[in-house]
């Protein structure tokens, strides 16, 4: 391993200590524990527990032990894949989390790749010569204002009440036996909208980023070069500009990759499309710690692992990296 | 030196900028008008519920008979007051922190830019989620949280500056006099990197309005604020509302105003960026 990825390895590994160490004290450090909750559970009056009752509740949590055991049985639990037991679910944690992964994943990384296609067509339409990029830059400028809430509330009004074409809310029809192909149309039929907004809410930065490469690599002599060979647009626009343009691209592609499931949040909640961030949003209603603590984790391990396999394929793809 | 008189009217030269200001003046305005009138109390129930547009009621009633118009004319108010606090609070700790970094390069900013580089890979919207679930629903709470997450973008480029500007004669030579981090930074690095704050906080203070309103979409804001996430919230809980013509004048003016916000400081934001990258081109 180099000396390079090497690094990058140790500040992921930082990044980590530090979730751990955020989920580990913040329930710590925030008034409120298992012994208030047990003595005002049973309603609005809060109980008087005896004493044993109080040292009970906190043997049974662990809370009596000192906090550095604490801190190590977590860590045991988490690398035996314990990330806790859900309050509002009874269930565990990690299996819950595992359950809706795909459900974010997928449809973030397909409207990631296809807001970054839309963007790079767009940039070689407008940015490779001047005039009438106003076309972009105007409805783009108003996407990006709209939070992804507010745009996803206004399509799921226009285009499954106004106009019923799409399902209101949901992955899949609800009690139906499809199968196969026609499972597979339910399925994207549902996505469809959620899918429309995420492409949407990413397009415009994805194309500012394309934007600002293609005018860099534009302006290079050996653009000019081509040009005063004669060659014909296109060659010059694919090979010339495109190719040499696309890696910034490319390396914004990789920290969008990373966010993506994080922007999903708010999306999934309008459509109640059944991914990561519909359960943080059940967390949040159902005052779920432990699976919102999860949940943190979850993102924080997909942000690593793709910042990981980033650096790995930017190595691989420049040499100049290796060296450093 | 900067010339402040030419930046500041580089950035209302260029058009998109000077949308920004006006809408950034009008919101302000907006703000400042519903703290002394409103057309009704925005939490007393005066009308029939979901009653639309009318002469009494500009923007209708929302589901509990309570004026639209006036939850929107208050929830500016939180918007507002979240941008300003969190693009103050935000550039302030950053152009401190970033500064010390930049200036003592080798312990200390190598600790503050681990501290940067955490802070900024750490999943941003579940890690507000989580603080705002964990700690009492106050508006405050939500301002301090969001400052917490947006200083180091700030820090960041206020450290790159410091780099070389203490590089400078100036510098070494009231380094050698023996003055101190405190004044240098006082008298020397802040007349310098004041101009590039202005538009650090502008952006800052769009994506805290953002996040505001994203919280109080999932219930998370204050309870007591009216904020126009929490009006898009009641109103998407709000049964059957959908197929009623009632989600035109909810739903549809806090979004508006949300996303009108956001265009604001983005533009603004653009303008101050684009005079700065003028006076450095000059």
């Amino acid at each position: 391993m180099s000396g390079y990825l090497l690094r990058r390895t140790a500040s992921y590994l930082l990044v980590l200590a530090a979730a751990l160490a955020i989920n580990f004290f913040l329930p710590r450090v925030i008034p409120g524990n298992p012994v208030e909750e047990a003595s005002s559970a049973s309603g609005s009056l809060p109980v008087q527990l005896d004493r044993q009752t109080v040292d009970a509740i906190r043997k049974h949590y662990g809370l009596d032990r000192p906090v550095a055991a604490q801190f190590g049985s977590y860590l045991a639990g988490l690398a035996r894949g314990d990330l806790g037991w859900s309050i509002g679910y009874k269930a565990p944690v990690g299996r819950l989390i595992l359950e809706r992964l795909p459900w974010t994943l997928v449809p973030a990384m397909g409207a990631l790749m296809a807001s970054f296609a839309l963007a790079v067509l767009f940039g070689i339409r407008y940015c490779t010569r001047d005039g009438g990029e106003w076309r972009v830059l105007l409805p783009g400028v108003l996407l990006e204002s709209a939070p992804p809430f507010v745009l996803g509330g206004l399509l799921l009004v226009l285009l499954s009440v106004k106009i019923p074409i799409f399902p209101l809310s949901g992955a899949y029809s609800a009690f139906s036996d499809l199968t196969g192909l026609r499972s597979a149309i339910d399925v994207a039929h549902h996505a469809a909208l959620p899918f429309l907004v995420l492409v949407a809410s990413n397009f415009f930065s994805a194309y500012l980023v394309v934007r600002s490469s293609l005018l860099l690599v534009r302006n290079e002599p050996y653009v000019l070069m081509a040009e005063i060979k004669g060659l014909p647009e296109s060659v010059i626009r694919r090979r010339y500009i495109l190719r040499n343009a696309l890696l910034p691209v490319a390396t914004f592609f990789g920290t969008r990759l990373a966010t993506s499931t994080g922007r999903a949040i708010l999306v999934e909640v309008v459509f109640a499309y059944p991914g990561i961030g519909r359960l943080s949003y059940e967390a949040v209603l159902s005052h779920d710690y432990p699976l919102l603590q999860g949940i943190f984790l979850a993102f924080t391990l997909w942000i690593l692992l793709v910042n990981f396999c980033a650096d790995c394929l930017y190595m691989s793809l420049d040499p100049r990296v290796r060296e450093v | 030196m900067h010339d402040w008189r030419e930046l500041s009217a580089s950035a209302w030269r260029e058009p998109m900028g000077r949308a920004g200001f006006f809408g950034i003046g009008a919101l302000t305005l907006l703000a400042l008008a519903s703290l002394c009138w409103t057309p009704h109390d925005p939490d007393a129930i005066s009308g029939a519920s979901l009653s639309p547009p009318s002469l009494s009621h500009l923007l209708g009633t929302n589901g509990i008979g309570q004026d639209v118009l006036s939850q929107v004319l208050t929830g500016c108010r939180v918007s507002l007051i979240t941008a300003l606090a969190v693009g103050l609070g935000a550039t302030a700790i950053g152009f401190v922190v970033g500064a010390a970094a930049g200036y003592y390069p080798r312990r200390l900013g190598v600790v503050l830019m681990r501290l940067v580089d955490v802070l900024m890979t750490i999943p941003r919207l579940p890690f507000i989620i989580l603080l705002a679930a964990f700690l009492p629903p106050r508006l405050a709470n939500v301002i301090a949280v969001l400052i917490f997450l947006a200083w180091p973008q700030a820090a960041r480029t206020i450290r790159a500056q410091t780099l070389s500007l203490r590089e400078r004669d100036y510098i070494r030579f009231a380094q050698f006099s023996g003055l101190g981090f405190v004044h240098i930074l006082r008298r020397h690095l802040l007349p310098e990197l004041f101009p590039l704050l202005p538009a650090k906080a502008v952006g800052a203070a769009a994506q805290a309005i953002v996040a505001e309103v994203g919280l109080g979409f999932l219930g998370l804001g204050d309870p007591t604020q009216r904020s126009w996430g929490m009006m898009v919230r009641g109103a998407l809980d709000y049964p059957g509302l959908l197929w009623t013509d009632a989600w035109s004048w909810w739903i549809l003016p806090p979004s508006v105003m949300v996303s009108f916000a956001v265009l604001s400081f983005t533009l603004a934001g653009y303008g101050l960026d684009e005079a700065l990258r003028r006076e450095r081109e000059r």
